[in-house]
């Protein structure tokens, strides 16, 4: 079966490509196939998005909803905090694109060639398992100015900085990407041990032999070989670290002062604190086409060699 | 490798117990859940404070021996959600009979959507039997009818830690000035003196009202009737001496998460903490209850107004409770002493209903200082307000303490104002 | 040298997990408000037994057991289903299709809390077991789609052909040839979703009210708000045993994806 795998892959076009022609018949055989997933997830998801879309456009406050139109989009435009909620949204899609799938893909790769690897990798996959109460209060414990980053600052000497790590922007957003990536981490990581799983052994075993090894063979013959599963990493992460919510609502509320919110966190506030559905609902559709469009753009090129 | 046979199989015992699961019972409702039973001996409540299971338990078992219905309490455990819940159900058959919520402008903001049944006769049935004070109707009514009783009624008062204050040889404070020199003693031992937070987010309110109500209560109650501008002197002012109180050192970090406060306070590294009384149950559980203390803070100038911060949340009834009969019997005698007094005592707060009586210590103390200094009485910051004002001003006044230096003043009251003016405008254009 | 450098990585990735422990230990009475770098006493039980009680986290995990574990067959299953439709299959515009139900995971979740709140409980779903598998399932299937719909394109199509020739339908394709060769990503799909399903708060608060419908971190979330007296070690404690499933699955299942690496390495 391996031997055959680098054929298939130069063959290029889609699998299904030569199939596109088939009969009618043909593709209704398809049709029960894509029933369940479908039907799942347009009920129960894309129909309430739908739901939202038309929220959106009218002053909904969880009792009466009158047609505004687009008053909501024109106020989120012109509110001085969206330029934030963006900005802190921006930042965490990057940080989130660096560092679990930079991190992640270094220590599948490497620990799949250690001896005892399987052990060390462990201590990357625990966070992930672990529920996002412990997370916080761990991360609380950890970032707060009375918690134990400072105790360890304190403790060898160091002056720890005065105002605190969750208290002041932009450093608040960082070490709050940083306690998503040390949970995010673990999910790049399996991902990645399941790609590796597919390179086949006589590719990194020709690599060897030319006199490959260390990062030349890291970075000239896996990381190719990790492209259909890298595809899935950095489309999942684009995905996930803009609705982050959880992390940030936990340690600091998207405060102080919304100075570490972002689009997740405004839209619940706007939703579940200010109870404003309608305005809540169209941050949610700014999010979504932001969302969309980062990954549609991202996956388009992919999934055309996919 | 396994091989194909034995993952088909695998397949398949997995696909029989999933379907078995399903169907066992996979449609039918929690134990907990459905609108209430129509036989008249139970009704719903719903709320967000699983602390207060047992108190309603015993509540129900009060109310039972009265009228013969019961009380079955349910909880969410997360408030914003309980709100959203709250909001989707009220109008619809799915309501329980009864939803805790708050009283001031949050219940108006309820009652004004239609979903809550008009309590006035209950009311007035209860201000005829003595069991609770008309002139706190106001802040349970909404267009002159009222909408929710009171469920307790918290004073806002500083709770002090007695070791410490003792180790330091000092006493609760009966001017301000009193209140400064405690703080300083406090700080040289080494202590915090003063617990602040805004980390929960609600709480940055709490030294903001506390300061500004003990400067000048009618500036305060004005300004939240929107009468008065957060760009006013007075208020100027208050954030002045908030901001002096910073530069002193006397607070805990502003980042301190909320739910250490009572360890905090038991282990003595933090001396003082302002909360309302309703506060005195979890202290209870993490000390004893001869360890701490209670006293109302001072007014900032001598021979200033006393007033104190009232908070009482209520209990309302749905106007399509699924039990109204049932519901008003509840009703109208929720706030009877023999309901109240285990309610009461159970939660450790004290009670709306002014003939009943506390056993606890620290309580009574706060209740021996009300009655000597007649305080004014004042809403809660929460609930006195139009409820998007307060959300929008919590974060301001969060962000203030973050970053507490005099030229951060005019700024966060210049944005408290241009909030106030957008909501009071928004509140008023929504009707009465 | 690179070595070294993964295991002090793997160290200082290790010291929360330590700071969770040390504080999931301390007795309620040591506890003073600030946290612990050292344990000073070991009462790690009666922790357990204070969250146990206060919150039915018995009840809450069978609950969530089913949950995930019902809801991630589904979602596995059905995204292996249109996985296969969508690559193998004849499928006019199977992009199309992708987006359809990729789109899925690209909807930021809490603005699913209050419409599916009002549809259940106008359909009588609300606090019933099918009502949480329904949209736990529903939420999986995209990511699990995405994972398997990829890794099937690097099976190459003559197996099928092959298959085919031999007079193989739709059916027995996917299910002799497909599904045991996609076995590791779809198994990877699973303990993903299992466990996401498994941590989920927001949907658990807010479709079930009742402590037996009720799933594991709604459960945990009465004991962890200011309001109550509990501190942070009992809610520690609680979450320590809470997350001891979905860490068991995680470390028994690395044999799966590494058993075939040891070939490669």
């Amino acid at each position: 079966m391996t031997g055959s795998v680098t054929t298939a892959r130069r063959a290029g076009a889609t699998p299904s490509a030569g199939r596109r022609a088939g009969s009618y018949v043909e593709r209704a055989r398809s049709i029960p196939f894509l029933i369940p997933a479908v039907a799942l997830v347009g009920i129960m998801l894309l129909v309430p998005f739908v739901a939202t879309v038309y929220q959106s456009l009218t002053n909904d406050d969880g009792f009466n909803a009158e047609f505004i139109g687009f008053d909501n989009y024109v106020r989120l435009v012109q509110d001085p905090m969206f330029g934030r909620s963006v900005l802190n949204t921006v930042m965490w899609t990057v940080g989130t694109l660096i560092l679990p799938v930079g991190i992640g893909l270094v220590i599948a790769v490497f620990t799949s060639q250690m001896k005892g690897g399987r052990w060390l990798r462990l201590a990357f996959l625990l966070p992930y398992a672990l529920s996002g109460t412990a997370t916080a209060v761990i991360w609380g414990f950890i970032l707060r100015s009375n918690g134990a980053l400072n105790q360890a600052f304190t403790f060898f000497g160091a002056i720890a900085p005065a105002s605190g790590w969750l208290l002041e922007w932009p450093t608040n957003t960082i070490v709050m990407i940083v306690a998503n990536t040390w949970q995010a981490t673990g999910v790049a990581v399996i991902l990645f041990l399941v790609g590796l799983q597919a390179i086949p052994t006589e590719t990194v075993e020709a690599g060897t032999l030319d006199g490959a090894s260390g990062m030349r063979l890291f970075w000239n013959i896996i990381v190719p070989q990790l492209k259909p599963v890298t595809v899935v990493v950095i489309g999942m992460s684009i995905a996930n670290s803009l609705r982050v919510f959880d992390t940030i609502w936990l340690l600091t509320k998207g405060g102080p002062g919304g100075s570490s919110e972002t689009l997740a966190v405004t839209m619940y506030r706007e939703t579940f604190i200010i109870s404003d559905y309608g305005y809540g609902a169209a941050v949610a559709v700014v999010l979504t086409i932001i969302v969309v469009g980062a990954s549609w753009t991202y996956l388009r090129q992919q999934l055309k060699k996919g | 490798m396994m091989r194909r046979g034995t993952a088909m199989k695998r397949l398949g015992a997995l696909s029989a117990a999933l379907a078995l699961t399903l169907t066992l019972g996979a449609c039918s409702q929690g134990s907990a859940s459905g609108g209430g039973r129509s036989d008249g001996t139970t009704v719903t409540l719903n709320g967000d404070r699983a602390d207060f299971a047992d108190g309603f338990a015993l509540a129900s078992d009060a109310l039972n021996d009265i009228t013969g219905v019961k009380l079955e309490a349910r909880d969410v455990p997360s408030t914003e959600n309980y709100q959203q819940i709250v909001r989707s159900s009220l109008k619809t058959n799915s309501t329980t009979d009864i939803v805790k919520w708050w009283n001031g402008y949050r219940l108006q903001e309820l009652a004004r959507s239609g979903g809550l049944a008009d309590l006035s006769n209950e009311w007035d049935k209860a201000v005829e039997k003595g069991w609770v004070n008309p002139e706190t109707r106001d802040s349970f009514s909404y267009d002159n009818k009222v909408y929710g009783l009171p469920i307790y009624k918290s004073y806002w008062v500083v709770f002090y830690n007695k070791q410490v204050f003792s180790h330091v040889g000092i006493t609760p404070p009966t001017t301000w000035a009193e209140f400064e020199s405690n703080n300083e003693a406090l700080k040289s031992a080494g202590v915090t003196p003063l617990f602040a937070t805004q980390e929960a987010g609600w709480t940055s309110f709490i030294w903001f009202e506390e300061i500004l109500s003990k400067l000048d209560p009618d500036f305060y109650q004005k300004l939240m009737d929107g009468e008065a501008k957060y760009t006013d002197p007075t208020a100027r002012e208050a954030m002045k001496i908030w901001s002096d109180m910073y530069a002193k050192g006397w607070f805990t970090t502003p980042d301190t998460a909320w739910d250490t406060e009572a360890a905090l306070f038991a282990a003595g590294t933090v001396a003082q903490v302002p909360m309302g009384t309703w506060r005195n149950g979890t202290f209870a559980k993490a000390m004893d209850e001869s360890e701490y203390g209670a006293y109302i803070l001072p007014t900032v100038k001598e021979g200033g107004t006393p007033s104190v911060i009232v908070e009482s949340g209520v209990i309302s009834m749905a106007e399509k409770a699924p039990d109204p009969d049932a519901t008003r019997e509840v009703m109208a005698n929720w706030l009877n002493p023999k309901v109240q007094e285990p309610w009461v005592n159970e939660i450790k707060d004290t009670s709306a209903n002014p003939e009943v009586s506390t056993k606890d210590p620290v309580l009574t103390s706060v209740l021996d200082q009300v009655k000597a200094a007649k305080p004014v009485e004042l809403v809660r910051y929460w609930e006195a307000s139009p409820p998007a004002l307060i959300e929008g001003g919590v974060q301001f006044l969060g962000a203030f303490m973050a970053n507490p230096y005099p030229e951060n003043v005019d700024p966060t009251l210049e944005k408290l104002q241009q909030l106030a003016d957008m909501e009071w405008a928004n509140w008023k254009a929504a009707g009465k | 040298m690179r070595n070294t450098f993964l295991i002090v990585l793997g160290v200082l990735w290790l010291i929360p997990v330590y700071l969770l422990i040390v504080n999931a230990i301390t007795p309620l009475s040591e506890y003073h408000g600030e946290p612990l770098w050292l344990p000073v006493g070991f009462d790690l039980w009666s922790n357990l037994v204070s969250a146990w009680n206060q919150s039915s986290l018995g009840l809450g995990m069978l609950n969530s057991f089913m949950y995930a574990t019902a809801s991630a067959l589904v979602a596995v299953l059905a995204a292996g289903l249109a996985g296969f439709a969508v690559v193998a299959m004849p499928v006019r515009r199977p992009s199309l299709w992708f987006w359809l139900i990729y789109l899925g995971t690209l909807l930021p979740l809490q603005i699913f809390l209050a419409p599916l709140f009002q549809a259940y409980v106008n359909t009588s779903l609300y606090d019933t077991s099918l009502g949480m598998i329904l949209i736990y399932g529903a939420i999986c299937v995209p990511f699990a789609f995405f994972i398997v719909r990829n890794y099937l394109t690097t099976i190459p199509p003559e197996i099928a052909e092959a298959a085919k020739l031999d007079g193989a339908g739709w059916w027995r394709l996917f299910f002799q040839i497909h599904l045991p060769l996609i076995r590791s990503a779809l198994f990877a799909a699973f303990i993903f979703q299992f466990t996401w399903v498994w941590n989920d708060l927001l949907f658990g608060i807010t479709l079930t009210t009742s402590p037996d419908r009720r799933p594991v971190m709604a459960a945990m979330a009465e004991i962890s708000g200011g309001f109550v007296s509990l501190g942070p070690p009992v809610v520690l404690a609680g979450a320590l045993l809470v997350s001891l499933p979905t860490v068991i699955l995680f470390l028994s299942c690395q044999r799966f994806f590494v058993s075939s690496l040891k070939a490669s390495a």
